[in-house]
Order: C-alpha cells, then sequence, then structure tokens
C-alpha cells in the first residue's frame, strides 16, 4: 500500500503552475508520450521560479530542444508556438541538446526582436552551450539577426556581442579561450551592456560596459538560433551543442543571476546531463 | 563539407515543401524540412538543395521516425528513391555576396 501511493504522488504533481502544464501538455502531444515526473517537477520549478523571482515576464522565447524530437525541440515555453528548422541539417538524436551541422542546420524563432517587445534599453539573447563550436571566429554567429549596421542584435565568437549598432558604442568583444561553454546571456538592462558566462562554478561577467542607446532593434528580420539572420539569409558556420536558446527584455544583475541559475536546473534535472 | 540530398529546381523545391509541410501541418506541428537551400556555385548553381543525409532518416518528428511517415515514402518515390541522392559541396551554399559583419 505504501508503495503504492507513493508510486502514485511520483506520477502525479499536484500543483503545477499553468504554464508550466500547458508546455509540459505540448511537449507531451509532440512526443505522443508522457515525460517523467522528474522533468515535470523541474519544469514546474522553473516556472514558478521565475514569477517568484520576477523575470518570468521579461522571458519573451525560450527552446529546451532537449526531446530527441524535432517537434517538441521547436515548441516555445512561453508562448508555445513552434519555431522551424528550416533546412534540416540539426542533429535531434540527443536527448538534452541539438547540435547543426556547421552548414545547413539552423533554427528560425519566426519573430523579430521588436515584435517580442524588445527595446534599445532592454534586450537580452541568451544560450545554453553544453559543448562549444570547434570554430570560434568572431564572424561565426550563434544567435541573432541582421538588417543593417545600426540595426543588429546577435552573439558570436566566444564571446562577442553586437546591439543595435557596429559602431564602438555597440561592439562587445572579448574573445576568451576555447572552454567557454556553458550558459552565455546577451544583456543590456540599466544603462549596461554585457555579455556573462554561467558554468558550474558559477556566474561570471565576460565583459561589461555603458553605454548610450545607439542604433535600433531589429524589426523586420526574425531571430536565427545557430546563425545569423543576415539580412533574410541564414550565415551558419557553427555546430555548437545546444540545450536551450531564446530572447528576452533585458533583465539585469539580479534577474540574469536567478534566471540563469534556474535554466541550470531546469536543464540539468530534464536531460540527466551537466552543466560545463 | 560533402551534403547528401536532392537537387531541386524552385518548381519542385515548392511543390516539395508543400507536401512536408502538409504531412506535418496535419499532425499540429510543422517545424522541420521546410525549406530549401538555394545553390549559389558550382554545376548546379540556381537550383536548390534539399538535405536528407542517413541520419536525417531516424529523426524523430512527433515521436515517429523522418523514414516511417507514410508521406515521406511517397515524396522520396517522386524524386527517384533514396539511391538518387547526390552529393554536394557545402561551399556552393555560401553566397559570394553577403556582407558579413566584422
Amino acid at each position: 500500500m505504501l508503495y503504492q501511493y507513493s508510486h502514485r504522488l511520483g506520477a502525479y504533481a499536484p500543483g503545477l503552475d499553468p504554464d508550466a502544464k500547458a508546455y509540459i501538455a505540448a511537449v507531451e502531444t509532440a512526443l505522443s508520450s508522457s515525460i517523467s515526473a522528474d522533468q515535470k517537477n523541474a519544469i514546474n520549478t522553473f516556472f514558478k521560479t521565475g514569477k517568484s523571482a520576477g523575470w518570468y515576464s521579461s522571458i519573451k522565447r525560450l527552446y529546451l530542444p532537449i526531446w530527441a524530437d524535432a517537434a517538441a525541440n521547436a515548441i516555445d515555453m512561453i508562448s508555445l508556438t513552434s519555431g522551424t528548422f528550416p533546412v534540416g541539417g540539426v542533429d535531434q538524436s540527443n536527448v538534452g541538446y541539438v547540435q547543426s551541422n556547421g552548414t545547413t542546420g539552423y533554427f528560425d524563432m519566426g519573430v523579430n526582436p521588436t515584435s517580442l517587445g524588445l527595446t534599445t534599453s532592454s534586450e537580452s539573447l541568451f544560450a545554453l552551450v553544453k559543448t562549444i563550436s570547434s570554430t570560434v571566429l568572431t564572424s561565426d554567429y550563434l544567435m541573432g539577426c541582421f538588417e543593417s549596421t545600426s540595426e543588429t542584435l546577435f552573439l558570436s565568437g566566444n564571446w562577442r556581442g553586437t546591439i543595435n549598432t557596429t559602431t564602438g558604442d555597440g561592439n562587445i568583444s572579448n574573445q576568451l579561450g576555447t572552454n567557454n561553454n556553458g550558459i552565455v546571456v546577451l544583456d543590456r538592462e540599466g544603462g549596461k551592456r554585457g555579455i556573462y558566462l554561467r558554468r558550474n562554478s558559477g556566474l561570471s561577467t565576460v565583459i561589461e560596459t555603458t553605454s548610450p542607446d545607439a542604433g535600433s532593434v531589429p524589426n523586420s528580420q526574425n531571430l536565427y538560433a545557430m546563425a545569423l539572420n543576415l539580412s533574410g539569409t541564414a550565415s551558419i558556420s557553427r555546430n555548437d551543442e545546444l540545450g536551450a536558446w531564446g530572447a528576452g527584455l533585458g533583465l539585469g544583475a539580479t534577474k540574469r543571476d536567478s534566471f540563469s541559475l534556474a535554466l541550470k536546473d531546469l536543464w540539468e534535472t530534464a536531460s540527466g546531463l551537466t552543466l560545463p | 563539407m560533402i551534403l547528401t540530398g536532392y537537387i531541386v529546381d524552385e518548381p519542385a523545391r515548392d511543390t516539395l515543401v508543400a507536401a512536408i509541410d502538409s504531412a506535418q501541418e496535419s499532425r499540429g506541428r510543422r517545424c522541420l524540412h521546410l525549406g530549401a537551400a538555394y545553390i549559389h556555385a558550382g554545376a548546379s548553381a540556381g537550383n536548390y538543395f534539399i538535405g536528407l543525409a542517413d541520419s536525417d532518416l531516424t529523426q524523430k518528428v512527433a515521436g515517429i521516425m523522418l523514414k516511417d511517415y507514410p508521406e515521406f515514402q511517397d515524396i522520396i518515390a517522386s524524386l527517384g528513391g533514396l539511391d538518387a541522392r547526390v552529393q554536394l559541396d557545402s561551399a556552393d551554399l555560401i553566397d559570394p555576396n553577403a556582407e558579413i559583419e566584422p
């Protein structure tokens, strides 16, 4: 009787956050099967933490491609809409991450940054990089979009960020060594812009500076992951193993710390892997 | 990098993409292989490339392997079967006029 009772509790997750419940349902529908109780609880904890810590409303798109299934991997946790892997070329056979072939594989979020509400004073891009690409030049783009030299938003290299303008005000560059995988966050908030990296050892600042709000947020080109949307053409040259990616409003130090930790916990529990 | 797949012209590309889209949309989610890469250089310049490596055949979409979709067999048959796949140098897919930001 005790076994049956505990088994029932293990399979049932009472008190699910409604948005967590909706995402879980979408994933299970896509998979045509159930996910584990541990995965459900991890998703639930992520949503609840986000709402209590105040960063949930800042996250506009977040993809968790850990399901070894293209349909489930393409579902946005926030809006429940689906992005697309337009030309294949993405290995989706692994639990915990996906990987572009570095030539044709990329992901289209189906939305431009302005439509998500990003502004020149509040914007962020983020990704969970399990294994960093074998190529890490500044022109190897992880994610983002480009419309003109004063209307662009992307992460590249390892790491480099360009926010709205390619003049000195917009570029943030700090080309580190090769072991810079983890959760990378490009963040502009509170008059600061920077690149931040969470690894198992903690969250660190790769580079940070202050600047005026130069340039404009792209408003006609969709955000891509595993590539840059270069005025409508995918620029693909990286083969990182990615466990998550997304975009949102600016986070700032406190929310960035909480969000990146929550994402780490979600990914590790749901995938069974460990953040580097 | 050498890629494996099919080279088609624009009308054929549109037909194929529509068929792939329909197969996925009818099941509730469209997410994969909904486009083709334009071939910029080489003998097939001006045409489109639809990649289909052996590893793609066992990729899952909504719980079913790509090769197990009923529509997949019809689509592949219309292209001449898996043996009709060709190889393409990935360099042919790079747009020489793309202005990459430094």
